[in-house]
């Protein structure tokens, strides 16, 4: 269904964090000082590195807000959708966009330019807070996903040191293969340069998967293809 | 885990449940492409040498039997 021009509806900004403590007037102000922009299907809003010209909120659509790696790979940071904020860096001003934002779906934001989302910061100081709060949220969200990154990166590290083990000195025994020589987790640990820690939380974790057996200075590899799972990143399959 | 192929279970190139991985990729390289095309990593994995093909089919959630009829006729 094609997108019709929207009526300027005050209500939309009610569900808006950023709007959030606003009083009627400051609500009709914020509405007045706004404009519409229709984005189509694969069409971008605004890209990275660019001036952060404007602060939009999402009406309706959905849109993605990706990075592009030197190598040229382009990587998703996030999926906006209705009622949500996207540009926020211009709040800020002074800033760059840290994405691009791109439309996967037709969609419809309301957008205020630099210079009237900080006239009405003046304002209402409530709007820079909400903003502020906002990106907070999603900071965090990123540094989640940093921690998980680590500690996938760290694990994989350690399935692959186990796999090199199997390799060398692997003995089929029943229900796994056996590490056929004394090895300790301190063992474990210079081979895949982390800590002694690291190794024997990941372990531990993977002992209750049953994925790995942990005796004195043994070690049983249960799940041989779980290990190689991990290991290389593989697909999960049903 | 028994290594021993009992004669009834020969087929074809002789490659059963029971057979070795990395045996049936090292001595028959003509089988690699079956692995790789059911999306099975077993070419190159440490694991290889130590697991049977029974284990491997029920590791990838693939036809143990279908497996085996395409293994041997890779080895034709």
């Amino acid at each position: 269904m094609p997108l019709q021009e929207k009526q300027l509806d005050p209500a939309l900004l009610d569900a808006v964090d950023v709007f959030g403590g606003l009083d009627s007037s400051g609500k009709d102000e914020a509405l007045a000082a706004a404009h519409w922009r229709k984005l189509e299907t694969g069409e971008r809003a605004f890209e990275q590195d660019q001036e952060a010209d404007a602060f939009y909120v999402l009406s309706a659509g959905r849109l993605k807000v990706t990075q592009v790696t030197p190598e040229g790979q382009e990587i998703i940071i996030r999926y906006i959708g209705p009622k949500e904020m996207f540009g926020c860096v211009a709040v800020c001003g002074g800033l760059t966009y840290p994405g691009t934002a791109t439309a996967v779906t037709d969609s419809w934001a309301l957008g205020w330019t630099r210079a009237n989302i900080g006239a009405l910061a003046q304002t209402y100081p409530g709007i820079a807070l909400n903003a502020m709060r906002t990106m907070g949220g999603r900071l965090q969200d990123t540094q989640s996903r940093l921690r998980e990154m680590q500690t996938e990166r760290v694990e994989r590290r350690i399935a692959h040191g186990i796999a090199r083990l199997v390799a060398q000195a692997g003995r089929r025994v029943e229900g796994g293969i056996l590490i056929d020589f004394p090895v300790s987790r301190q063992d474990i640990a210079e081979l895949t340069g982390t800590t002694l820690h690291t190794v024997s939380r990941t372990l531990s974790a993977w002992q209750e998967r049953g994925v790995v057996e942990l005796g004195r200075q043994k070690l049983t590899v249960r799940d041989p293809h779980a290990l190689v799972v991990i290991a290389e990143d593989l697909p999960l399959k049903e | 885990m028994d290594g021993h192929l009992k004669e009834t279970e020969f087929q074809d190139a002789g490659l059963t449940a029971q057979s070795i991985v990395g045996e049936v990729m090292r001595r028959h390289p003509a089988t690699l492409p079956v692995f790789l095309r059911r999306h099975m990593h077993c070419p190159g994995c440490p694991m290889a040498p130590f697991m049977t093909l029974a284990e491997a089919a029920e590791n990838y959630r693939t036809d143990l039997d279908a497996l085996l009829a395409e293994l041997n006729a890779a080895c034709r």
